[in-house]
């Protein structure tokens, strides 16, 4: 516990954090929702939602995939030697990758109220269901936190990680906004697709997305498996001197 | 001439080399992009505006065109900010080797070019395996450009922030910008009258121009050059004021 609390601390102390964590959502949200609002309905789009919401649930799901994404890289980048340290003086890894996910989990939380409250402020009031919406957006957020650790445990450098991460961050978001008309079968392969859905519903209809709530649990099942797994064999084994 | 200069050109490249981890991002990255939404888009016709007329064009052709100015714009804001932060050590010692501010400055804009021209090859060479574009020359010319641009802002970025801050804004600006407020400006849309002012709007304006017809808009390429001048000149008075600070 004393671990996540440092973690969450060391980030939500740099104001320039601070500030993107409270501007980014809004700014993401407005400019997806006029950006996809304002294009003329011509037949390309396959959705019966108005456009402007898609645009502000797209601008909402990638802004808090991205923001949680590079929180979870930096942060697993920024703890590794210490977490190395940690092991040869007794931890075990799987509690330090335990400690990780805790933090992911804490960040990813803070991330989508936040992003809940921006998307309330940006559609006036319109938000038929907060808690399902908040709840959508954490799955997203926790989903790329982690992929964001997994990033940083096979691919342990700032610039280049971020770069993978908010790529994939950005297709998966544009994929998974229903707006173009591709067969599930690879809409769903990519993280976004079921986090999306449910926070729309949430949204649009205030009910739950019971459909996508299995699938969006196992997806994040597996990249949890994965990562600790990645995590764990990139830290070294008790008796490696470090 | 002065070797000086070349020199410290090439030490910058060679550090790009040593990380090979990034030059391998820099061929990854176009072909996901540009494949994603080539695989992913419907094979249907749209609308698009260049200049003053509506053409129809094919989605995957768009797509193409669209991602490869958010490819360039990406790697070469990545690059820009890479440069300035990885080239700090190096730039302390060359100052000790009697390097002047000027030749510092010289060296690292000749350093941004050399990896621009780096990553406009590697992502026109991508996107012409899946589209042809009507003029070729003008089209590489003006991803160039907009890679110059965008490079320029990861230094500016680069400089006035920390590398959390400097890559939050350097992944994030180029994706609301090229991907989705001038992605509405090329369709027919209700324009927002501000996005003039977005550091890709001439760039990408002029890429579609060249992508799909055979003359290119001199506003637009002039506009695109004015861009990134006055970013290189902001950019080397940030330099100047941020190492004469550092140096009093």
């Amino acid at each position: 516990m004393v671990s996540v609390r440092a973690n969450v601390r060391s980030f939500t102390r740099e104001p320039f954090t601070l500030a993107l964590l409270l501007l980014m959502p809004v700014v993401s949200i407005q400019l997806y929702g006029l950006s996809v609002g304002g294009i003329a309905d011509f037949g390309l789009f396959d959705t019966d939602v108005p456009l402007q919401f898609i645009g502000k649930v797209t601008g909402a799901i990638f802004s808090t995939s991205a923001l949680a994404g590079i929180l979870g890289l930096f942060q697993s980048l920024s703890v590794q030697t210490a977490d190395s340290r940690l092991v040869v003086s007794g931890y075990h890894r799987f509690e330090l990758a335990a400690a990780r996910f805790a933090t992911v989990a804490v960040t990813a939380l803070i991330v989508a109220v936040v992003t809940t409250i921006s998307l309330e402020l940006t559609i006036s009031g319109h938000l038929a269901s907060a808690a399902i919406t908040v709840a959508g957006l954490f799955v997203a957020g926790i989903l790329y936190g982690v992929l964001g650790v997994f990033i940083g445990s096979v691919l342990p450098r700032s610039l280049e990680g971020s770069l993978v991460l908010v790529a994939l961050a950005d297709v998966s978001a544009i994929v998974a906004s229903g707006l173009f008309p591709i067969s599930d079968s690879l809409t769903h392969l990519l993280p976004l697709s079921h986090p999306h859905d449910i926070v729309l519903q949430a949204v649009v209809e205030g009910s739950i997305a019971t459909v996508h709530i299995l699938p969006a649990l196992g997806y994040l099942l597996v990249v949890i498996l994965l990562t600790g797994s990645a995590y764990v064999q990139a830290l070294p084994t008790g008796g490696d001197v470090v | 001439m002065n070797r000086r200069i070349p020199a410290a050109v090439t030490i910058g490249v060679r550090e790009f080399y040593r990380t090979p981890v990034l030059v391998a991002v820099l061929l990854v990255v176009p072909v996901f992009l540009i494949g994603a939404f080539v695989l992913l888009v419907p094979k249907t016709n749209i609308p698009v505006r260049l200049g003053e007329t509506i053409a129809t064009v094919s989605m995957p052709a768009y797509a193409t065109v669209f991602e490869t100015a958010v490819s360039v714009a990406i790697l070469s804001g990545i690059l820009g900010l890479f440069l300035v932060l990885s080239s700090e050590a190096a730039d302390d010692r060359l100052r000790l080797a009697g390097y002047s501010d000027l030749e510092l400055v010289v060296a690292r804009v000749g350093t941004l070019g050399t990896s621009v021209v780096v990553v406009t090859a590697v992502t026109v060479g991508v996107a012409v395996q899946v589209f042809q574009p009507a003029n070729f020359w003008a089209f590489t010319a003006i991803v160039g450009l907009l890679g110059i641009t965008y490079g320029v802002l990861g230094i500016l970025v680069g400089l006035l922030l920390d590398k959390l801050g400097g890559v939050y804004v350097m992944l994030l600006v180029p994706f609301w910008d090229v991907h989705f407020l001038l992605f509405q400006n090329t369709l027919p849309s209700d324009l927002l009258w501000w996005t003039e002012y977005l550091p890709g709007h001439y760039a990408t304006t002029a890429l579609f121009d060249a992508a799909f017809t055979a003359g290119v808009e001199i506003d637009m390429v002039l506009g695109t050059i004015g861009y990134a001048t006055v970013l290189t000149m902001l950019s080397i008075a940030v330099f100047y004021h941020i190492t004469g600070s550092s140096h009093r």
